[in-house]
């Protein structure tokens, strides 16, 4: 039988259940084919033993077989597998992985946290239909999930901020059961826990005009359907209604997340995070999106496969404010940023094809372009080197932590490259490569004063023209091209040559 | 005043309907004849699986009570007198019977009123046919006490050997016809029993052996099944075991024919274990299951049934059947209309290359069954089939374990439903792409994928494209795969989690409606209705003004038109040529549905203990249709009976009104069509 082309199937494999999505895309609208969630508790085993019984194996390997019967039944074209917290955590995480790929065909791909999120706002683009309002407006998103809490702050249709804060769900229902055993005052004690966690993030936010409060993860969709009648959307004063109860009515608490099948530490300790945060936001108005992991599969997929291009950009921008937001943070100059940024970018495309570079390099040219300065906060001499050790220390939204070590590596590059004995050529090519383009682009600003303006850059037999325009002097550019030509010429097979239009 | 009616004494009341109609000499004889035997296979399912099932509790010293305040043994006991009356009655009507047929020329013989020549014949039929499937079994001390077969006839006999005295046990073969013909012509059909051939022919089976006596008689055994599925690795072994144990299982009546010799019975009695309340002193012949298929002189027309020729729906002669339902809910209320379109449905999914998936829940079906066929030839082009299997449909355990086995060879993907639940869901979805577009049809309904008891059996479907309904039935199949936790539906309403909650806040609605001025009314039709949350929601009903109609065929524990408890609700009863099976609910207030069908009863174990759907029909025609339809069904007055604030029946005999018969000769182009004559029928009644 033929695929059908249309339709987008993901699965997550999260740390307490697992799920499907299996959606048809007609005239730019998404039909759900299937939605499907499977209880499997492994969250706890792994936060517990660093290990998936092999009960959770077998059951895992059950669920996921159904999963791909339901791929099959549809002739789903493109789909994705990943998995996120408890096979990033469980040391026999490979084995199951390989237990699924043998006995289903399915691959695994074990995301990063920053790759969870990315796609699960993702799909915002597909779940919110005021999603350009709420972006543009200022707006919060707090997600929880069982491994650490994210904070993402919007403003004019960009993401200027995101902050990862080491409590998850899991941390956080453990630390509740201690404070239920020393304490009557539970509640409040957890709320102070929160708060010294969250105090760098905090005292950002209470700065910042937010109208609107967006609530992620953490089971929130089905505890509202039990303990905020289902409302999606709620006032300020309702939200702190309901925790009231919540709060106050244990036996309520109790009984109703028992109804839903959850464990109401967990429960309790979900809703007391996401109070905290609205209590220090003066937003009035929250909202609980459809949002998940398998709907930003399914959005990544289409923008892939998908005719129209641009559906997602604001979406895939996000990684890249967010760079920049973060490099800005660290003083760095804006205007050379960008402008490395853009020539960067714009040299990367005359090279792309012959060179074989991929989108994921673009990425990491792009986040190099923004934060291979960092280090000058803290290193003038070696700064490149400095924003290297930076860079590899930090979380970036968006980007994985091999696509971080990239970025690093690609930074710290674009210092090397006027030495042409440095060890820095038994490095990977495709770095290299990237280096190298961000080192012209840096060497055509040496100035920080952007004057010169590039008109063409082109390819021609071995030589790379790049015709620019200026009204100033630009012998400290000229100088710094003609230290990276050894370089080029040992990493492209290419020579410059700089010509003023 | 009664509050509730028990469950067994209230199943007899509905056996004893089935009687009433054998007792209808506006019928055929053949039709006649047909409800005897009805009645005689009801009570042997009845005493297999009720009484089992309560001996089982006496035997556990259980001293709990029914709704009515009875222990098991309470009940037993009047269960025993009653059948005994019922059965006493059941003979009396087919003596009439008999006697009615034999001027019409059928005629089952004594062996000694025959002639000589018809003695010869029917020894060398006894030789050559007979002879050959016998075989005695010997009772004595140097043996195991043989297996007894259920519900089949067998003669004890007592032999002199020498000086010793025998008991052997022979079995009347079931694989042979009951009646054995004597003379069959245009003008004359007359039989003689088997077992009485048998018995005239005994001394070929033990020559030299003089023949002391001869008794005649029947077990039951329980057949109420437990099984222990917790831990179970393989429900369907277990099944196969459990299968096997129910074939010795504990002996819950004996049938014995009058003038049977006491000794030999006093030791298969205490052989057996029998207690003296489950022994049955019964009239020749025994087990009246045989009388549906007397043939009478040939041709003769009070020995044909009830002529019904299930009607094909004009609409699918126009166009392709799923444009058809992509245009319009399609709607089926079999045996009026045909189950074949469903069987073609199938049939052609399997062919067509666009169908990617069919799923299925199967509960029972017959054993040829074309679905069956087609599923497999589906599963073999490489479609997904899925089908769950109801492995504990009773007494169609071993035909569901063969097929089951069969679909699975081919590589369909057979589910055996959620472990402690039975699933009695009637729905199929099939999964077809249509120009890059998935589509799905779902046909939903309130009977069993079953062509032979499609034709005997009223049931209700639905066969929708509708987006959400398809959505719903995925997510279904999910949940009983054991694949989706907790899963929410836009329609489609389940249970164990859901339906109880849901009737009970459609009762609800209506009591409100009633509170606010308004008008409430319930009217619903089921098999049964024996749940007590239930009656006593519906009692609290017609206490706040409800209006509530009632259509229960079987079991009813509800009391109707009692003061302060039940003054607003009516039931009626209707029993007749089919098997009322629909289950109908409406609710005049309700939203934003009105009208449902469902695969449930309100039963316990329906709501509770089963896998069942119900769902709303909201295409505008078809719940007029069936709106209708219930408004005919309640205003029968030639089948129907009305049960009286005593629990007890009262057969109204208008005969201006039988449903039935209307419904099976209406010729109709459409729903639409139907629903305009149905109307202008009713219109001319009423006026």
């Amino acid at each position: 039988m033929t695929k059908t082309p249309n339709l987008f199937g993901g699965i997550d494999i999260g740390s307490n259940t697992v799920k499907i999505k299996i959606v048809q895309l007609t005239n730019g609208k998404l039909k759900t084919l299937e939605d499907l969630s499977t209880d499997l508790p492994m969250g706890d085993e792994v936060f517990a033993t660093k290990l998936i019984s092999d009960a959770s194996t077998k059951r895992l390997l059950a669920i996921i077989q159904h999963y791909q019967k339901l791929l099959v039944q549809y002739q789903v074209e493109h789909y994705r597998v990943v998995a996120t917290t408890s096979l990033r955590e469980a040391d026999n995480a490979k084995f199951v992985v390989d237990a699924i790929h043998r006995q289903t065909g399915l691959r695994v791909e074990v995301i990063d946290d920053a790759i969870e999120k990315f796609l699960t706002y993702k799909s915002m683009r597909d779940q919110m239909s005021d999603y350009k309002q709420v972006r543009d407006e200022g707006t919060v998103l707090v997600e929880l999930t069982s491994g650490g809490c994210d904070v993402s702050f919007y403003r004019d249709n960009r993401m200027l901020r995101n902050d990862e804060i080491g409590i998850g769900s899991l941390e956080l229902k453990s630390t509740l059961k201690r404070y239920i055993e020393d304490t009557p005052n539970y509640i409040q004690v957890l709320e102070e826990y929160i708060e010294t966690k969250i105090d760098y993030v905090s005292k950002i936010l209470k700065k910042r005009h937010i109208k609107n409060y967006l609530i992620v993860g953490g089971d929130i969709r089905t505890i509202s359907q039990t303990f905020f009648d289902n409302k999606r959307l709620m006032s300020r004063k309702e939200f702190l209604d309901y925790y009231d109860r919540i709060s106050q009515d244990r036996e309520y608490l109790i009984r109703q997340s028992t109804l839903i099948g959850k464990d109401w530490h967990e429960v309790l300790a979900s809703i007391v995070l996401f109070a905290v945060f609205l209590k220090l936001i003066n937003s009035d108005r929250i909202l609980i999106p459809d949002i998940s992991l398998r709907d930003g599969l399914i959005s990544d997929l289409i923008s892939q496969h998908h005719s129209d291009k641009k559906r997602y950009q604001l979406f895939d921008e996000d990684p890249f404010s967010a760079s920049f937001q973060i490099a800005k943070r660290f003083g760095i100059h804006s205007a050379h940023a960008k402008y490395v940024h853009k020539v960067g970018l714009q040299l990367f495309h005359v090279l792309a094809d012959d060179y074989r570079l991929s989108t994921s390099d673009e990425r990491i040219l792009r986040h190099a372009a923004h934060l291979h300065e960092i280090g000058k906060s803290l290193d003038l001499n070696d700064y490149y080197d400095a924003s290297s050790q930076m860079i590899q220390g930090m979380r970036l939204f968006g980007v994985s932590n091999h696509e971080l070590e990239r970025v690093a590596m690609v930074s710290y590059i674009i210092g090397q490259l006027h030495d042409a004995d440095s060890e820095i050529y038994t490095t990977e090519l495709e770095d290299l490569q990237l280096g190298a383009i961000l080192a012209v682009a840096d060497a055509l600003d040496a100035s920080k004063q952007q004057k010169i303006k590039v008109q063409q850059m082109s390819l021609k037999e071995d030589r790379l023209l790049i015709r620019y325009k200026t009204k100033q002097t630009v012998t400290m550019e000229q100088t710094m091209i003609h230290g990276l030509l050894p370089s080029i010429l040992r990493i492209f097979g290419l020579r410059i040559e700089l010509e003023e239009a | 005043m009664k509050r509730y009616d028990n469950r067994e004494l209230s199943w007899l009341k509905f056996n004893q309907r089935v009687l009433q109609e054998a007792a209808d000499e506006r019928l055929s004889l053949a039709d006649r004849l047909k409800f005897i035997s009805i009645f005689s296979s009801n009570l042997d399912e009845f005493i297999m699986v009720r009484v089992g099932s309560l001996t089982d509790l006496v035997d556990a010293g259980s001293e709990s009570k029914d709704l009515t305040g009875r222990t098991a043994h309470q009940q037993l006991s009047e269960i025993y007198s009653q059948t005994k009356k019922l059965v006493k009655r059941q003979y009396a009507l087919f003596d009439n019977i008999l006697r009615q047929a034999a001027e019409e020329g059928l005629r089952i013989e004594r062996y000694s009123d025959l002639k000589k020549s018809e003695k010869d014949k029917l020894y060398l039929r006894f030789m050559s046919d007979i002879y050959p499937v016998l075989t005695p079994l010997a009772i004595d001390n140097h043996r195991p006490f043989p297996l007894i077969n259920n519900q089949t006839i067998y003669l004890a006999i007592s032999i002199r050997r020498g000086q010793d005295k025998l008991i052997s046990l022979l079995q009347i073969p079931a694989i042979l016809p009951r009646l054995i013909p004597v003379e069959v012509s245009a003008k004359v059909a007359r039989y003689i029993y088997l077992e009485e051939l048998i018995e005239q022919h005994l001394e070929v089976i033990f020559p030299n052996m003089p023949i002391e006596s001869v008794s005649r008689f029947r077990i039951t055994r329980n057949a109420d099944m437990e099984l222990n599925e917790e831990g179970a690795e393989d429900l369907l072994r277990l099944i196969e075991t459990s299968l096997q144990q129910r074939r010795w299982g504990q002996v819950v009546r004996l049938e014995l024919v009058e003038g049977y010799d006491e000794k030999v019975m006093k030791k298969l009695i205490k052989k057996l274990q029998v207690k003296p309340e489950q022994v049955e002193q019964m009239t020749d012949p025994l087990d009246l299951t045989f009388t549906i298929g007397i043939k009478g002189p040939e041709g003769h027309k009070q020995f044909q049934f009830a002529k019904h020729e299930p009607k094909k729906l004009k609409v699918l002669e126009r166009r392709s059947l799923w444009q058809q339902i992509k245009n319009k809910d399609l709607f089926f209320h079999v045996p009026y209309d045909s189950f074949d379109h469903f069987e073609e449905l199938i049939e052609q999914a399997a062919q067509d290359p666009e169908v990617l998936a069919i799923k299925m829940t199967l509960y029972r079906v017959n054993t040829d069954s074309r679905i069956i066929k087609s599923l497999k030839q589906a599963a073999q082009s490489g479609k997904q089939v899925t089908v769950l299997v109801e492995l504990l449909a009773r007494f169609d355990e071993e035909s569901n374990i063969h097929w089951a086995r069969e679909l699975e060879k081919v590589g369909a993907n057979v589910m055996y439903g959620v472990p402690f639940l039975k699933t009695h869901s009637k729905i199929f979805l099939i999964v077809r792409r249509e120009r890059n577009q998935i589509r799905r049809y779902v046909h939903l309904g309130t009977g069993n994928y079953n062509s032979k008891t499609a034709r005997i059996y009223t049931d209700m479907s639905v066969l929708t494209a509708r987006e959400d309904f398809g959505s719903d039935a995925s997510t279904f199949f999910n949940f009983i795969s054991g694949y989706a936790d907790n899963p929410t539906m836009n329609r489609l309403i389940y249970a164990p989690d859901r339906l109880r909650d849901r009737i009970g806040l459609m009762i609800d609605r209506e009591i409100e409606a009633v509170a606010q001025g308004k008008d409430g009314a319930i009217d619903i039709k089921v098999n049964s209705l024996i749940d007590k949350k239930m009656i006593d929601q519906l009692y609290r009903a017609s206490r706040a003004g409800v209006r509530i109609r009632l259509i229960v065929r079987g079991i009813c524990g509800l009391i109707p038109g009692v003061k302060n408890q039940s003054e607003t609700i009516e039931v009626h009863s209707i029993v007749g040529e089919f098997l009322e099976h629909e289950r109908i609910y409406m609710f005049a207030n309700s939203e934003p549905d009105r009208t449902f069908l469902s695969s449930a009863d309100l039963m316990s174990r329906n709501l509770d203990r089963r896998i069942e759907l119900m769902f709303p029909v909201v295409d505008p025609d078809n719940e007029e249709r069936i709106r209708l339809t219930f408004e005919l069904l309640w205003r029968d007055d030639t089948k129907t009976r009305i049960m009286n604030k005593a629990g007890e029946y009262e057969l109204l005999d208008g005969a201006t009104l039988h449903a039935h018969e209307i419904l099976k000769h209406l010729q109709y182009q459409d729903v639409v069509d139907f629903n305009r004559q149905i109307k202008e029928l009713l219109d001319g009644i009423s006026s």
